[in-house]
């Protein structure tokens, strides 16, 4: 029921704009791999290509071993929820489920049998001669779910599937949607603009940018080790800060950041080859104390603005030696006791080096 | 100051400022429209004197005439000819509207325009032009001589065939239009989810494409068949006396025979025939939301 993916150069062009770039990616059968990427970036396009409704300019796509890139999207088993879900509105929730077995000449006493479990599948027993137009937002999406799946198809296709909902909504369609995938082992490929989304849902994201994949991997991995200034960038808040070598020994690096901070740290942790590249550190990562003079392990700085968000505190920190650089801080969301670091206060900015990562490249 | 309308629930009691705006319309239909309408009932119930004149009354008569079973023809031949006139319209006019909806915008401009031109000279004068091509020493008949000489003169005007060819292209438009509309409307999404789910290219027609465009093909419909059932300028150019049609039947009534009351009773009978078929249509409309 679940099948792999190889992309394998797959490009396209339209004129002498390129939408996608040479893409090389396997996605392994059962897995639930996002699409993570700016609108734009040609996530989209990679998708299209994959159900078919786009021809790739160059490379192959396989599915399964086998070589699908000139299968026209009807005979391809693989289905996909759209954006918007494009429900047909002249159908019944029965009869939009039952489109995709009707079409492929399914009998009808099995169609009936198919629809039901399909409909159970998304919790929607009862719904079915319902029209779209009656239905709730979530309750369309599942509808939309239910028609691919019930195709049984080797791969679902998701694009921007939340994109339609509620911030409320989306959270628990999210859940119900991984869910959904560990029941049926099926391999999912969705496409989104959202981090949050890609992070709490994929076996693997593929980061794409300017039509190119930037860096595939874990969520924890794109998260923690982001391979590009990008990466870090897009998914989640990051601070990137200028770091040199300085010296060091086989095991030991010493690092300068921001030109002021010297740090000790084992040698493999530095990227091979690079005499200066930027330090990733996430906003959770930085330790703040109150200011209380010079300390060798924390640079100074002073609180210009602070955004409660009920649970935690952003903090915006002008470091005072770093050449204007500003970091952004996350405390946990007191009670108005926290005023050590209200703003205008000054700060002592600790980045320990078990917090740091450098960039490999950018 | 009451706030500007917008869109309302449906089934919502429109305000004082709607019948305002409503005015002109009601009262333009109600002098122009249903008073003659009742007018013409009533005086479908009257009789004629010997010199035309209508005496108001109520009778039978005139609608027993219209059992005679020449009138029946002439009804049923209207019927059919307004029949194929919309079928052949529909022919040429969906795949037309359609592939202009689909069209690249300028593409679309430009090809909409050549749609609207003939709109732009009179009508007559347009049926006018077709007996010029069709007469036996029209552009037609000249392009069959020069083609195949052992053919012409080829007989052509006031044929069944000369009338349809008249109707079909005054009405082209017509059906044109609305579908065209509705075809604009249709959400490409929904027919890349019909590939997806095993349509292939001919099968995405009829689940798909067909039953949403609906709307505007029963539109395009009501447009061509209403009018061309009833249309007698056509007919009698092209046709000439020949094919006598149910429109040219009732304009003979009122300008030669001068027999008002049966007129009045055929025009009525016409309007009948229009009343049960609208609500035929409307008993046999599916429940699935088609709404614009």
């Amino acid at each position: 029921m679940s099948a792999r993916i190889e992309l394998e150069g797959v490009g396209k062009r339209y004129g002498a704009v390129t939408a996608v770039r040479e893409v090389h990616l396997t996605i392994a059968g059962g897995e639930f791999l996002t699409l993570l990427g700016p609108s734009g970036c040609g996530k989209t396009t990679l998708l299209r290509m994959i159900a078919g409704f786009e021809a790739p300019t160059a490379g192959r796509i396989r599915l399964g071993g086998e070589d699908i890139t000139g299968v026209p999207p009807h005979r391809r088993p693989v289905n996909q929820v759209f954006q918007g879900y494009a429900l047909f509105p002249h159908l019944s929730v029965r009869g939009n489920v039952a489109f995709g077995l009707r079409m492929r000449g399914v009998g009808q006493a099995e169609i009936g049998q198919r629809v039901d479990e399909a409909l159970a599948l998304v919790a929607l027993q009862g719904l079915g001669e319902r029209f779209p137009h009656e239905l709730s937002g979530g309750q369309r999406q599942r509808v939309a779910v239910a028609r691919a799946v019930v195709c049984r198809p080797q791969v679902l296709l998701l694009d921007e599937p939340f994109s339609a909902l509620d911030a409320k909504l989306r959270q628990s369609m999210r859940a119900e949607l991984q869910a959904l995938q560990r029941r049926l082992g099926m391999t999912f490929v969705l496409v989104t603009h959202d981090q949050d989304e890609a992070l709490a849902l994929s076996d693997r994201i593929a980061v794409v940018n300017a039509g190119a994949l930037e860096q595939v991997g874990s969520p924890r991995e794109i998260y923690h080790r982001p391979a590009t200034a990008f990466v870090a960038e897009f998914v989640g808040h990051a601070n990137l800060i200028p770091v040199e070598r300085t010296s060091g020994t086989a095991d030991r690096a010493t690092v300068r950041l921001a030109g002021t901070l010297e740090l000790d740290l084992p040698a493999e942790r530095w990227p091979a080859g690079r005499s200066a590249t930027r330090a990733v550190v996430r906003p959770e990562q930085v330790v703040l104390r109150p200011w209380r003079g010079a300390a060798p392990d924390a640079l100074r700085g002073r609180v210009t603005a602070a955004e409660f968000r009920g649970d935690r505190e952003l903090l915006q920190i002008a470091l005072g030696d770093g050449g204007g650089l500003t970091l952004t801080a996350v405390q946990p969301g007191g009670d108005g006791d926290t005023a050590d670091f209200a703003v205008g206060a000054e700060v002592a900015v600790a980045l320990p080096a078990a917090n740091l990562w450098f960039l490999p490249s950018g | 100051m009451t706030p500007f309308p917008v869109a309302r629930e449906p089934g919502a009691r429109p305000g004082a400022f709607a019948w305002l705006l409503l005015a002109p319309l009601l009262v333009w239909l109600a002098l122009f429209v249903v008073v003659p309408a009742l007018l013409l009932l009533g005086c479908s119930f009257g009789e004629r004197d010997e010199f035309g004149q209508v005496l108001w009354g109520f009778s039978l008569e005139n609608y027993a005439r219209l059992l005679d079973p020449v009138y029946l023809r002439i009804f049923l031949r209207s019927l059919g000819f307004a029949a194929l006139t919309t079928v052949l319209c529909l022919l040429i006019g969906y795949p037309v509207a359609y592939h202009l909806a689909r069209a690249a915008p300028r593409v679309r401009e430009l090809l909409l325009l050549l749609v609207l031109v003939p709109f732009w000279t009179s009508f007559l004068v347009r049926t006018y032009a077709w007996m010029a091509i069709l007469r036996e020493e029209g552009l037609l008949n000249a392009l069959v001589a020069w083609l195949q000489p052992a053919w012409a003169p080829l007989g052509l005007l006031y044929t069944p065939a000369a009338v349809v060819t008249g109707l079909v292209y005054s009405y082209l438009p017509f059906l044109i239009l609305p579908v065209y509309a509705s075809v604009e409307k249709l959400d490409g999404a929904l027919i890349e989810a019909a590939h997806d789910l095993g349509a292939g290219p001919w099968r995405v027609f009829p689940a798909v494409i067909l039953p949403l465009t609906l709307p505007g093909i029963a539109a395009g419909v009501t447009l061509v068949f209403v009018p061309a059932v009833a249309m007698f300028a056509v007919t009698d150019l092209l046709g000439g006396a020949r094919v006598p049609l149910i429109g040219n039947v009732i304009q003979n009534q009122f300008l030669q025979a001068r027999d008002w009351p049966f007129g009045a009773a055929l025009g009525v009978a016409l309007l009948g025939l229009f009343l049960v078929s609208q609500m035929l249509l409307r008993a046999l409309r599916p429940r699935g939301a088609l709404r614009g």
